[in-house]
């Protein structure tokens, strides 16, 4: 699934170069997306072939300014681990913070890094309730598309790292992302 | 192990890849030296000796076992039997066993799991007070649980003995991850029952003599950062490292008595008698000729019997703790060096509180930026502008690039890549290289040949780096945007270039690599800096078709810079 996502710009037609101004409508001023980010590229290593490790869901809103833009952050994110026995465990976070983009290549193109606030929703024994502590979100590279009404864009490949409980040994995640989202503007 | 000496690691990757540590004796990691394993191999002639009087060690006929066995050394055993170093092998996996379970030591999910295991017995097998361990009674109370854990150990270990029964347990193995290996259970619970010797050792303050034990560090309140005085001292990193001059006689202690509990656990499976066992467990009459025979874990007699008695006046007089400087032992300074805490210096939140401060902090942000109607850009977004394809400033030298594009281009390049995401995984997979690819264009679409050379460093059982592998692919790649976006997918061959464990230098794979999206800035008319921020690249150099045996194969996600020219 992920290789025929990742076949998508290749069946995307050339067009203008036109790199600056942007072109329409990538060049909304106040911005909200909604986004869907999977972790496809994973599997366990008991050869256990698992499809998504991680699903996070995140509402994205902020103010660009021509190509520059700055935004807050929410994300609920829901990944596995195994525990001691080789069963699945499954953890969630809150993640909240600040980050910041670029467009390029006529808005064709994004570049977007955040970090922030991770809370621990759900873990096990060893985790407390409400832990706390940060994430980094890398999207280093990302396409969009133009629609009537909105952007729909895909980062093929980002990595996310968070850390959500800082106590102790810390609670470690890391994420190779493939993440799809839709945006609006005006 | 030291818990917190992963300087070279921190600068490398940051602290959110800080790996975390086995505590105890280190093991041979790339960051720590062998304790564990420098200790019970110097000890092991006493058992190799006598492997022959006990029944049952048949090797069993295990591809990826005799592969194993066929290619590792423990010093010692070079001439040795098959059957010899068999009980060996089983033996080490053993030892590390209560560190790792078999797990790489960058496994931070699996290390969590076993030393931050609230149940009291997690900190006994390393010797260490269990969180409800407190005061004085605290230490006669993780005393009694390490002879306990030692003895479970044993007598699980001496009832297995006599069929030689065999299972399967996990290993780590360099670029390979965890496998399941078959092992001598009898010598495997042997190593685990002297790993928690051992660390009696590292982990408990002695007397002078080092007869006797005085006070009884605390891991897992210390790590969680809520240390208090009734809890004891906290583990200490100096106590713990083998190689200080100062504590010596600790460790040839460990290593009179490592040798002597072996002995004692082989009489034992051998006479079914385990009077040495007892003897070794107790505390040495005063006409003991043999001083290692006995008083292998002894906690301050006078003090046991006031604790036993309930006498709190006698307690107090007979007993050694932070206050009374540990009754003058000389280990009480060292233990209180390089306390072990929280691995990032954050505490455990108290019930009730937890996250508060991360609260304050995110509200504090958002009446910042309530605060200030304009605001500079973050630094980020300033490094941001380093990614942005230079595609205004370019923007003719591109176009007319793209009109008449160079049939021929050669890319030069180098990668990296350092992290693994994989679930029960080290989180650290580290490897670099460079490559070179030469493709012929037609239309927006390029096909060529890639060559690279892909080196691989080892951490789990010390830092070097390996051969890697060769690559050879053949590849198809598009340009998209004026050419400013590169997607790209390759299929080869993947050339083993060392020996592994299991496998040898020429052993010949499959190699593939997407690079999704990549993009490339104009540095003249026919020249380009190409970066791909982020690939995926599988490089199996080793496929095995028996389900015993392991192939070799690491998922990669490269970050790949180079130069790119054109021609003809």
């Amino acid at each position: 699934m992920a290789s025929i996502v990742w076949l998508a710009p290749a069946v995307t037609p050339a067009t203008e170069a036109g790199d600056d101004p942007l072109l329409p409508p990538f060049g909304a001023e106040l911005i909200v997306d909604f986004d869907l980010a999977l972790s496809p590229y994973s599997e366990g290593s008991d050869d256990q072939q698992e499809v998504f490790r991680a699903f996070a869901l995140g509402l994205h809103a902020g103010r660009r300014w021509h190509r520059w833009g700055v935004g807050l952050a929410v994300e609920g994110t829901l990944w596995r681990t195994l525990d001691g026995r080789g069963e699945d465990d499954w953890f969630g976070a809150l993640h909240t913070g600040l980050e910041g983009s670029v467009l390029s290549a006529g808005g064709r193109i994004r570049t977007r890094v955040g970090g922030g606030l991770a809370l621990l929703l759900e873990g096990t024994a060893l985790d407390s309730a409400g832990g706390a502590g940060f994430y980094v979100d890398l999207r280093p590279a990302g396409l969009r598309w133009a629609l009537d009404d909105a952007v729909v864009g895909f980062d093929p490949l980002t990595l996310f790292m968070t850390l959500p409980d800082a106590g102790g040994i810390p609670l470690v995640d890391v994420q190779y992302r493939l993440c799809i989202y839709a945006e609006f503007g005006r | 192990m030291s818990a917190r000496t992963y300087p070279l690691l921190l600068a490398a990757l940051g602290l959110m890849t800080l790996p975390a540590a086995a505590h105890g004796y280190s093991l041979q990691t790339a960051v720590s030296d062998s304790c564990h394993e420098r200790i019970t191999v110097s000890s092991l002639d006493v058992l190799l000796d006598l492997v022959d009087d006990v029944s049952g060690f048949e090797v069993p006929d295990d591809p990826l076992l005799r592969q194993l066995l066929g290619r590792l050394q423990f010093p010692g055993t070079e001439d040795a039997s098959l059957q010899v170093r068999f009980v060996m092998f089983s033996i080490i996996i053993g030892v590390r066993s209560p560190d790792t379970d078999g797990h790489s030591t960058f496994n931070l999910a699996a290390l969590r799991r076993l030393h931050a295991d609230p149940a009291p017995r997690g900190q006994y097998a390393h010797a260490l007070r269990g969180p409800g361990d407190d005061g004085i009674a605290g230490d006669l109370a993780a005393v009694d649980g390490t002879i306990a854990a030692i003895l479970d150990e044993v007598q699980t270990g001496a009832s297995l003995s006599a069929g030689g029964v065999i299972a399967d347990k996990p290993a780590y193995l360099d670029h390979y991850g965890v496998v399941d290996v078959p092992v001598a259970l009898f010598a495997w619970h042997v190593g685990r029952a002297l790993h928690a010797l051992q660390d009696a050792h590292a982990h408990m303050i002695w007397d002078a003599e080092v007869e006797h034990i005085v006070g009884v560090l605390n891991y897992i309140d210390a790590v969680e950062g809520r240390l208090e005085d009734a809890d004891g001292l906290a583990h200490s990193d100096a106590l713990d490292d083998c190689h200080r001059d100062d504590v010596a006689p600790l460790v040839e202690a460990a290593t009179r008595r490592t040798r002597a509990l072996t002995l004692a656990i082989v009489e034992a499976a051998r006479t079914r008698d385990g009077a040495a066992l007892r003897a070794g467990l107790a505390p040495c009459v005063d006409d003991a000729t043999d001083r290692d025979a006995c008083g292998w874990i002894v906690y301050n007699p006078p003090c046991r019997a006031a604790i036993r008695a309930g006498d709190t006046d006698a307690v107090e007089a007979v007993c050694c703790d932070d206050a009374n400087d540990f009754c003058g032992s000389p280990y009480a300074a060292i233990a209180r060096q390089e306390a072990v805490g929280p691995y990032l210096g954050c505490a455990t939140a108290p019930a009730g509180q937890s996250g508060g401060w991360a609260w304050g902090l995110g509200l504090l942000g958002l009446a910042w930026l309530g605060r200030r109607r304009r605001f500079a850009a973050p630094t980020a977004l300033a490094l941001l502008a380093l990614a942005r394809p230079a595609v205004a400033a370019e923007a003719d030298e591109a176009a007319d690039a793209a009109d008449a594009p160079p049939r021929l281009s050669v890319v030069v390049e180098g990668h990296g890549s350092a992290l693994d995401d994989r679930v029960d995984a080290a989180i650290l997979s580290p490897a670099f290289g460079y490559g070179v690819r030469a493709g012929w264009q037609t239309g927006r679409w390029r096909f060529g040949l890639h060559v690279d050379r892909d080196y691989w460093v080892s951490v789990e059982y010390g830092a070097r780096v390996d051969g890697g592998v060769l690559d050879v692919a053949a590849f198809a790649e598009g340009l998209f945007f004026d050419d400013y976006v590169r997607v790209a997918f390759a299929l080869g061959t993947s050339t083993l270039m060392f020996d592994t464990e299991l496998h040898s230098t020429g052993n010949t794979g499959v190699f593939s690599e997407i690079r999704p999206l990549g993009l490339r800035f104009p540095l003249g008319e026919r020249l380009w800096l190409v970066l791909d921020p982020f690939t995926t690249t599988v490089v199996m150099p080793a496929i095995e078709l028996d389900d015993r045996l392991p192939s070799l194969r690491k998922v990669q996600h490269r970050t790949i810079v180079g130069i790119e020219g054109g021609f003809l």
